[in-house]
């Protein structure tokens, strides 16, 4: 049995020019062109995701992981290779996109939305379930430069995980704000990501997260894939791995 | 056509998000919506005392002169200015989710074209206080804004794509504006004041000054501006922001890796 193809990422490279910043007045003054390095994040990437997986990525810092995310939610394009979402609507779960500290919460949960690719009625619609479930009551219409981090947090949390996509790409946000809001994102986080018409990716260091949460694991080291597969296996030889070093 | 295709998507976005400025510009203000009257208001009373009385200049309805060339040129000089930093000012949203780079500056149009409107709201009353004789030509107040703008837009994506590489383009720039600011004559008439064949040459060449000098025509002396230079600037604009464009879309992917 075939089954549909959600992403499909081939032969992705993408690089980062690391170029010093050209000043009028530098230049005029002294006459060295500033020669641009390029640092390769990702070298060649290629692997498919099919509809309603999870997909975790592991992988030290500076593997290209989160890189490799952007490029997937279409942040930046890929300087080689492709990646075909299959026409998904797709978004990068990360909080407070688009935040404007002097405006309102209730006007953030606009702004945000209609960023993410929302319009203002479907945002409108979504409304109250993110004002209830960001528990912020009254203050949701105070500016967001008031609110304490955490509650800075428990709205953009209520607001990406409230407006839902085919595919969700997830870096490192599994849970926010105190204990008791802590236990009900992850529920949230784990109905979403369970949802079997959701594909899922899934950037994490945490072996116990990806453990519970996925269905297929990619090593990420130093921008190539170093294995992919089977959680438990991969898994397993990442952690050997990593007590070497 | 990418550049319309996504207009349409991110239209709402940019509306929503220049209403939001404008409410938190005055949200926490004293005055609140009173300073968007005031401040043209009372910059116009300020040249006004100091070109009309110190300097005793001749031109008819001096204060309405003024006050269109202040609408004309704040437009230009904030939208320009603000261009340069703009990608770095958004960092935090680009980097995180993809938009068109444009939507940044189109935004940023819809807030000042807003001021700009209330701008062109104290102007209406101020002539009718002043029984200014307006008539028909008043109605090319429009085209010449259209163009305006559109040239502003083209300026502006050239400006903030440049402003990305360059760190030191504000400085530059400002002092380009301020070179301008005087070559466009907001408290004086270009065409007149430069011996004879540059004041007219300059009103012509200098788009900021030829499109000032069409709307004044148009508001203060009900006479027709000129359709052949409305064209032409036209013509540039457009170019201008397909050049503005294709420099944004071509180089958007290094913007976002930029630090």
């Amino acid at each position: 049995m075939s089954k549909e193809i959600s992403i499909e990422v081939k032969d992705v490279k993408i690089h980062y020019k690391m170029m010093k910043k050209f000043s009028i007045q530098r230049n005029l003054l002294k006459r060295d062109a500033d020669k641009a390095e390029i640092f390769e994040a990702v070298k060649g990437v290629s692997f498919d995701v099919e509809k309603g997986e999870i997909l975790g990525i592991i992988g030290k810092n500076g593997s290209g992981k989160s890189t490799l995310l952007r490029a997937i939610a279409g942040v930046f394009s890929p300087n080689e290779g492709e990646i075909d979402l299959k026409d998904h609507s797709v978004s990068l779960l990360s909080l407070g996109v688009g935040f404007k500290d002097t405006l309102s919460g209730r006007s953030n949960i606009f702004l945000s939305g209609m960023l993410l690719g929302f319009s203002e009625e479907e945002v409108k619609s979504k409304e109250a379930d993110i004002i209830e479930f960001s528990e912020l009551g009254k203050f949701i219409d105070m500016p967001v430069k008031t609110y304490s981090s955490g509650m800075y947090s428990k709205l953009a949390f209520a607001i990406t995980s409230s407006l839902e996509t085919d595919i969700m790409l997830v870096d490192e946000v599994l849970s926010v704000g105190d204990e008791h809001f802590q236990k009900k994102s992850l529920a949230r986080m784990e109905e979403l990501i369970n949802d079997r018409n959701r594909t899922v990716v899934i950037v994490s260091h945490s072996i116990p997260t990806l453990r519970t949460l996925c269905n297929r694991v990619l090593w990420l080291d130093d921008g190539l894939i170093r294995e992919i597969g089977d959680t438990e296996t991969v898994l397993n030889s990442y952690e050997t791995y990593m007590n070497q070093v | 056509m990418r550049f319309f295709k996504e207009l349409k998507q991110y239209w709402g976005f940019a509306v929503y998000s220049a209403k939001c400025d404008l409410k938190a510009e005055v949200a926490n203000s004293y005055l609140n919506w009173l300073w968007w009257i005031l401040e043209p208001f009372c910059t116009m009373i300020i040249y006004a005392l100091v070109f009309g009385v110190a300097f005793k200049t001749d031109v008819a309805y001096f204060p309405i002169f003024i006050l269109i060339g202040i609408m004309m040129w704040d437009f230009f000089n904030r939208l320009v200015m603000t261009s340069v930093e703009m990608i770095r000012g958004n960092q935090h949203i680009i980097s995180r989710v993809y938009m068109p780079k444009y939507i940044l500056v189109l935004q940023r149009m819809l807030v000042l074209a807003f001021k700009m409107m209330i701008n062109l709201g104290i102007i209406i009353v101020m002539l009718i206080f002043f029984r200014v004789p307006v008539g028909i030509n008043i109605l090319f107040v429009f085209p010449i804004l259209f163009v305006y703008f559109i040239f502003c837009f083209g300026c502006s994506l050239i400006i903030m794509h440049f402003g990305v590489y360059v760190s030191d383009l504000t400085n530059a720039l400002g002092i380009i504006l301020n070179f301008v600011y005087f070559l466009t004559g907001i408290f004086y008439n270009v065409q007149d004041s430069f011996p004879a064949p540059y004041g007219y040459l300059l009103q012509r060449i200098n788009p900021v000054a030829h499109l000032l000098f069409c709307i004044r025509k148009a508001l203060l002396y009900n006479e027709t501006p000129s359709c052949i230079m409305l064209s032409i600037w036209f013509v540039i604009s457009i170019i201008l922001s397909a050049i503005g464009l294709k420099l944004i879309y071509e180089n958007e992917n290094d913007y976002v890796k930029m630090v």
